[in-house]
């Protein structure tokens, strides 16, 4: 498909992404009457969600990147958008330019993906809308670790109303009243239920003390989320399809296309797809003047010569790996550092939610059925935060409601070979004489599955992680994409602050399996594995693999010092007075909610204050 | 609330339809696109294999192929799309011809104990429970991919794996085999992304597997 020229010389604004940071500021900024330009660099999503769908279905990973261009088992340099994919995270992959976008050149991989199409990474996220805790905005004045946000939660309450009625989270206030956390306004609809494994996990945890935190039923708690109890903006009600990852096969679960619509709608908002915007000119300390882009037919086709367009406002919505990408390719002799640098921070303090994901074998006659609901419904919310975190990360618990598919990369097909082929890549399949792995056909292959496959259960704990200059994104001086633009280069590791927060969700999650009954699966990772981390707990070292969350953030961090931080609290640049930018990427502190619904709230925050700033019609 | 009627199963489509106020229309729409390359496969042969695959998954017959009993109302005959994929192995049709010979529980055990069929079999069997095929050369390769395995040949026994994404190399063998995997039924569940239950189903206990397999 042909990209399509902007159709005016000059906008009121031009926003580089349309996910939902992107999406959410155009719409409010249309529906005020300004007129808007959005450059996707990918794809438009299809006109209905078949060719999607049946791209998931054919194929036979079934990872969070693959109902979406490009393929991802060729080399990330024969496209014009390449993006990092969970295939790419192996020993023998990571560090290979030729199976890996990023170019990773840390000691260990930075593990989350996002997405480069219309719509951007949240068409492949949970829908888990969780708010951030007051003490998540103020970590330096509570615990005197990190930096304090230029907000607090008083502050974004009202947004975060706003944002869940964009989003259309499905949550009860009262079941959220934790932590210090209030609500002015109940939730648009009422919560998703509880999965049988839930209602397990909330029996075996009821009077359990973990770091002297007592545990009751009421712990497990309905997770706010993005999809629908009811019918909501025209989209239907959850149909428990267990597949909100990588894809809700009838739109139940909010995904920024629902805003993209509403913004297009307006009449004054225009999107180029295919269309990457590679260059902003401007002056130290001056307004952006240009945006410059270039703009392809197909993935590995040939390109455009560079073109650019220009506007009041520039806005870059494109994540926080490819927004500081963009200004860290703008760079001149002027601004060595890059656009909107004169803090030497963009690309800094890179963060994600490490996550661990133990698994086990509930017993005998404890069916909870997986592989039924949404991915998820509830979460263990208590370890969110406490005085503890003076030394170690906090952490959430996600229960999970898809058996093992996510903790051993692919069940139930990887349980089913087992069985049938004689193998044990499960950990589940060592019932035969002497230990050994039993091969079964007929009837006893069908009860055998039976009986496993409805006892699996996993937990997830996303960890807070601490923002580090050291963990980074820059611009690779080797690698370059079809276009011809540097790949970005990842440099990672995680502290000791994430360690200590893995350590201890790894003690909780054996005990909740005690009490379950449950018999741990879980496995050390080979040595070889680059995600695996060597843990000491008193002396006694033990190994953990850490998975990533699809949480980025931090690289454009927001505050008041303009020399500590990129923006401020609207997520405007400390150093040009017309340049957004906006999104995750400008998370001071990781905390331990998932960012879409905070950086929601802040872009509708963010819009108003544009709005504000333009010129009345 | 029944989360999926034995109909629904029976006869996909038409009673997928026929409750469509509260199924996933996208998915099914999604799958009409996926015509399968049908060719005339004998009778006789077909009956065979549907029979073969009966002992081998543990599944009756007339759930494997619904239209073998009640022509028309198996609208995806997924049993022709699994022939033909099989029948690319050697020794797939001396097999099949051996079984419409004697379609005893015998000639089944015969079949599992010689290498040239036994992984084929297991290649068949995964074919009907995941939808993707496992060529049964990479089937034979991890099971005796442990020294005890090479050992004594038959008796299979890898050992745990702990690397990720460490799946057995396999290819889906359409959009549409991959939601109609018997796996997910035996599991008393549904495929990942195709359910077709009201909001909500998930708090309460599924209908026993007899209900999803006979």
């Amino acid at each position: 498909m042909l990209a399509e020229k902007p159709r005016l010389p000059h906008y009121d604004a031009i926003i580089v992404g349309s996910g939902v940071a992107g999406a959410l500021v155009a719409k409010e900024l249309g529906r005020a009457g300004k007129k808007v330009l959005i450059l996707e660099a990918g794809p438009p999503a299809p006109v209905n969600i078949n060719s999607y769908m049946r791209q998931f279905y054919a194929d036979w990973s079934k990872v969070p990147e693959s109902p979406y261009p490009p393929d991802l088992s060729k080399d990330p340099s024969l496209f014009n958008v390449g993006r990092p994919n969970s295939l790419s995270l192996t020993a023998d992959k990571w560090r290979n330019p030729t199976k890996s976008y990023l170019i990773q050149t840390g000691k260990s991989p930075f593990a989350s993906t996002y997405e480069r199409v219309g719509g951007g990474t949240a068409m492949h996220w949970l829908g888990t809308s969780l708010r951030l805790l007051p003490n998540d905005f103020r970590m330096n004045a509570r615990f005197g670790r990190f930096v304090d946000w230029p907000i607090d939660y008083g502050k974004l309450e009202e947004w975060y109303c706003l944002a869940e009625r964009e989003i259309g989270v499905s949550a009860d206030s009262g079941d959220q009243s934790y932590h210090g956390l209030t609500f002015s306004q109940e939730y648009p609809m009422p919560g998703i239920p509880k999965s049988l494994t839930d209602m397990a996990v909330a029996d075996a945890v009821d009077g359990l003390t973990v770091d002297g935190i007592t545990l009751t039923r009421a712990s497990v708690r309905s997770t706010p989320a993005g999809r629908n109890s009811q019918p909501y903006q025209n989209r239907r009600v959850c149909g428990g399809n267990t597949n909100c990852i990588p894809i809700c096969p009838i739109q139940a679960k909010y995904d920024p296309t629902v805003t993209l619509n509403d913004a297009l709608g307006t009449g004054n908002v225009e999107i180029c797809y295919q269309t990457v915007a590679c260059r902003l000119e401007a002056d130290p300390d001056k307004p952006i003047s240009k945006i410059f882009f270039l703009q392809y037919e197909d993935l590995t086709g040939g390109h455009s010569k560079e073109d650019f367009r220009t506007a009041e406002k520039y806005i870059i919505a494109a994540h926080a790996i490819e927004t500081p990408r963009l200004l860290l390719m703008s760079k001149t002799d002027k601004m060595p550092d890059g656009v909107a640098n004169g803090s030497k921070l963009v690309g800094k303090n890179l963060m994600d939610h490490p996550f661990y994901v133990p698994w086990a074998l509930l017993p005998e006659g404890k069916q909870v059925f997986p592989y039924r609901g949404p991915l998820s419904t509830s979460g263990i919310e208590d370890f969110r935060d406490g005085d503890f975190r003076k030394t170690r990360a906090a952490y959430r618990i996600e229960i999970g409601n898809e058996g093992w598919n996510f903790a051993i990369g692919g069940d139930p097909a990887i349980t089913t070979v087992d069985f049938v082929n004689g193998l044990n890549i499960s950990g589940v399949n060592d019932g035969g004489i002497d230990g050994h792995s039993e091969a079964l056909f007929g009837q006893p292959l069908r009860d055998r599955l039976n009986s496993v496959i409805t006892r699996q259960i996993r937990l997830g704990f996303l960890v807070e992680q601490e923002p580090k200059e050291t963990n980074c994104v820059g611009i690779s001086r080797e690698h370059v994409d079809h276009l011809n633009l540097p790949r970005p280069e990842i440099r990672y590791e995680l502290s000791d602050y994430e360690k200590g927060g893995l350590l201890a969700a790894k003690k909780t999650a054996d005990a909740i399996f005690a009490r379950l009954g449950a018999k741990q699966l879980t496995k050390e990772p080979d040595l070889d594995d680059p995600s695996a981390l060597e843990l000491s707990d008193n002396g006694k070292s033990l190994r953990l693999l850490y998975m990533g969350a699809g949480h980025i953030m931090g690289t454009y961090r927001m505050g008041d010092d303009p020399k500590k931080s990129v923006v401020d609290s609207f997520q405007k640049s400390h150093d040009h007075d017309n340049l957004y930018l906006i999104g995750s990427g400008v998370f001071p502190t990781a905390a331990t909610g998932n960012p879409t619904l905070t950086l929601a709230a802040l872009c509708l925050r963010t819009a108003e204050k544009i709005i504000q700033s333009l010129p009345k019609a | 609330m029944t989360e999926v009627s034995r109909r629904t199963i029976l006869a996909g489509v038409a009673a997928t339809a026929a409750t469509a106020a509260f199924t996933s229309v996208v998915p099914l729409q999604a799958l009409a696109q996926d015509k399968p390359e049908v060719e005339q496969i004998p009778a006789d042969d077909l009956k065979a294999f549907i029979g073969l695959s009966e002992k081998l998954t543990g599944i009756p017959a007339a759930r494997l192929a619904p239209g073998l009993t009640s022509p028309g109302v198996d609208p995806f005959e997924i049993a022709s799309v699994y022939f033909n994929t099989a029948k690319k192995v050697h020794s797939f049709n001396p097999m099949i011809q051996a079984f419409k010979a004697a379609s005893t529980d015998e000639a089944v055990a015969t079949f599992m104990k010689d290498p040239k069929t036994l992984y084929l079999c297991r290649s068949i069997i995964l074919a009907w429970y995941l939808g993707a095929w496992y060529v049964p050369e990479t089937l034979e390769a991890e099971a005796m991919s442990s020294p005890e395995a090479k050992a004594n040949k038959l008796l299979a026994t890898g050992k745990p794996a702990a690397k990720r994404y460490n799946m057995v190399q396999c290819t889906v063998i359409s959009p549409k085999t991959y939601s109609q995997g018997w796996v997910w039924r035996i599991a008393q569940a549904h495929p990942m992304g195709y359910a077709n239950s009201r909001f909500g189903y998930w708090s309460g206990k599924p209908p026993d597997m007899k209900d999803f397999i006979s």
